[in-house]
């Protein structure tokens, strides 16, 4: 696209993961099967649920569980991609930022993810210092949310995870009972994807993102995901077809404001023109690419994680989802009143 | 709220620390856990049998569950759920049975699957901005039928 996009609204971090805990074989009780659960990585670098249900937006001490609270500090100071102040993590291990109150977000604006939770590592980060001050200011990590993968007590299932939604958020665009993937240029939502932390982190398994850009002079691309979306009244079969399938109805639509359809190649051969591509590194069956699962065309954009097959099936480690909607410099038509959007998270099992 | 942009002025607000913009609920903690990934269902031809899954709210919140296939055409013309649509009170379980009504013409393994369905929370950011979290669990069935079809001469 011609121009930066304008960063409008970062809305969520959700961290997908089920636990460890659940997935115990208790007694004559059947090895549990968990869903995801969606938590945070507490200070020992391990997955923890929150104490209740907390407002993601707005995550206090209460929240995270007691006995990793002496370790926590909590900052409402975050404003944009700047803070309004630096947290004093002396003798911390874990920080949550909050955003300021009223904070607001203007056209050609941007602001960090939230919920925003930190986690104290043995390394120096620059991007820590920007938020923290104090002692080893310089060594917390965003971790986000956390989700943890199931482990099996067998070797037999294969795991994936898909995210998809049922619209466009700002244009309110639906998708169609047999699914699409809006232009890369004008979709509103897109999402990241990354596994770290855990006794066993996958990288592995998350794709290479789908599509990114390389702007003048800058050395290296931000790679992003765009949502696919489906009509609510798609039955699951439909939801299953369209995002696992490999041709059809999961390509892009191109939005016809322009000339021609997002191109292709390589994502180390991307111009430094602003202009977005798809990356085809993406299709290239590898170890470190989704597990060395196929993916065929511009197929699966909404494939997440997907486990090794055999025995290392069974392993269990952290996700990381961050979804951010945006305004990009196009002509996409957003109306006013009330949004909504449906995010789904949908896990499959194979054997 | 306006949203044109000649008149970007306030587009969304994010006020992080009022509960009235920010309302997330269930998404804390797994909500749903099946006791086993998959089921198998064993049958003879012509029989009814049916396999079963002990499905858990480990939630404080009742859990609203859809429940729907989501395979191959398979085996979907016969077999159905016990259930389509149910509440699981918070920290209750409760079986679903898989019911396979299988025809006389039908022998060898069969596979489909069920897609459990439920809301996990409700993101509520800016007053015209609302997300919905929706989880969808797929549990594989296996359907094995005994005996030998012989097609009529």
């Amino acid at each position: 696209m011609k121009k930066s996009l304008t960063l409008l609204n970062i809305l969520s971090l959700i961290f997908l993961a089920a636990g460890p805990v659940m997935a115990q074989n208790t007694g004559g009780i059947d090895v549990g099967f968990p869903p995801f659960a969606v938590g945070y990585t507490n200070q020992s670098w391990q997955f923890a649920t929150f104490e209740a249900s907390p407002a993601l937006f707005n995550i206090s001490l209460n929240d995270i569980k007691s006995a990793d609270r002496t370790s926590a500090v909590v900052g409402n100071i975050l404003n944009g991609t700047v803070p309004s102040t630096r947290t004093d993590v002396t003798g911390k291990s874990l920080a949550v930022l909050n955003h300021i109150e009223g904070f607001k977000i203007y056209p050609n604006t941007a602001s960090s993810p939230f919920p925003s939770i930190w986690v104290k590592g043995g390394a120096s980060n620059p991007e820590s210092s920007v938020h923290f001050t104090g002692t080893d200011s310089d060594k917390f990590f965003q971790q986000g949310l956390t989700i943890q993968a199931p482990y099996y007590a067998t070797a037999e299932y294969q795991w994936t995870v898909y995210v998809f939604a049922d619209k466009d958020i700002l244009t309110q665009t639906d998708g169609t009972v047999s699914g699409k993937v809006l232009d890369p240029r004008v979709a509103t939502m897109r999402w990241f994807a990354w596994a770290a932390g855990g006794l066993s982190p996958d990288p592995n398994g998350i794709p290479k993102s789908a599509f990114g850009f390389r702007s003048p002079g800058q050395a290296s691309p931000n790679m992003f995901n765009i949502m696919p979306i489906i009509s609510n009244s798609a039955s699951m079969s439909q939801k299953k077809a369209f995002l696992t399938g490999t041709s059809g109805a999961s390509l892009p639509e191109l939005y016809s404001a322009y000339p021609q359809e997002v191109g292709g190649m390589s994502q180390a051969a991307f111009p430094a023109d602003g202009q977005i591509y798809y990356n085809t590194d993406r299709n290239t069956q590898a170890l470190d690419n989704a597990n060395n699962m196929a993916i065929n065309g511009r197929s699966q954009i909404g494939l997440v994680y997907a486990s090794p097959t055999g025995p290392r099936s069974r392993r269990n480690e952290l996700l990381h989802i961050q979804f951010i909607v945006l305004w990009p410099d196009a002509p996409i038509g957003v109306s006013a009143g009330q949004k909504s959007c449906d995010i789904n998270i949908y896990q499959r099992t194979t054997q | 709220m306006a949203m044109n942009r000649p008149t970007l002025k306030v587009l969304f607000q994010i006020a992080v620390v009022l509960a009235a913009i920010a309302i997330f609920t269930g998404v804390s903690s797994a909500s749903l856990m099946l006791r086993k990934p998959s089921v198998d269902i064993f049958a003879a031809q012509g029989d009814i049998s049916y396999g079963e899954v002990i499905l858990d709210n480990v939630s404080d919140k009742p859990l609203h569950i859809k429940a729907s296939f989501a395979g191959d055409a398979d085996c979907s013309s016969w077999v159905r759920l016990e259930s389509e649509e149910f509440v699981i009170p918070a920290g209750s379980s409760r079986s679903l049975k898989i019911i396979a009504d299988v025809p006389y013409d039908i022998s060898g393994d069969h596979s489909t699957a069920v897609v459990y369905s439920y809301q996990a929370g409700q993101l509520q950011g800016p007053d015209d901005l609302i997300l919905n979290i929706k989880m969808h669990i797929e549990m594989a069935v296996n359907v094995h039928v005994a005996g030998t079809f012989q097609a009529a001469n």
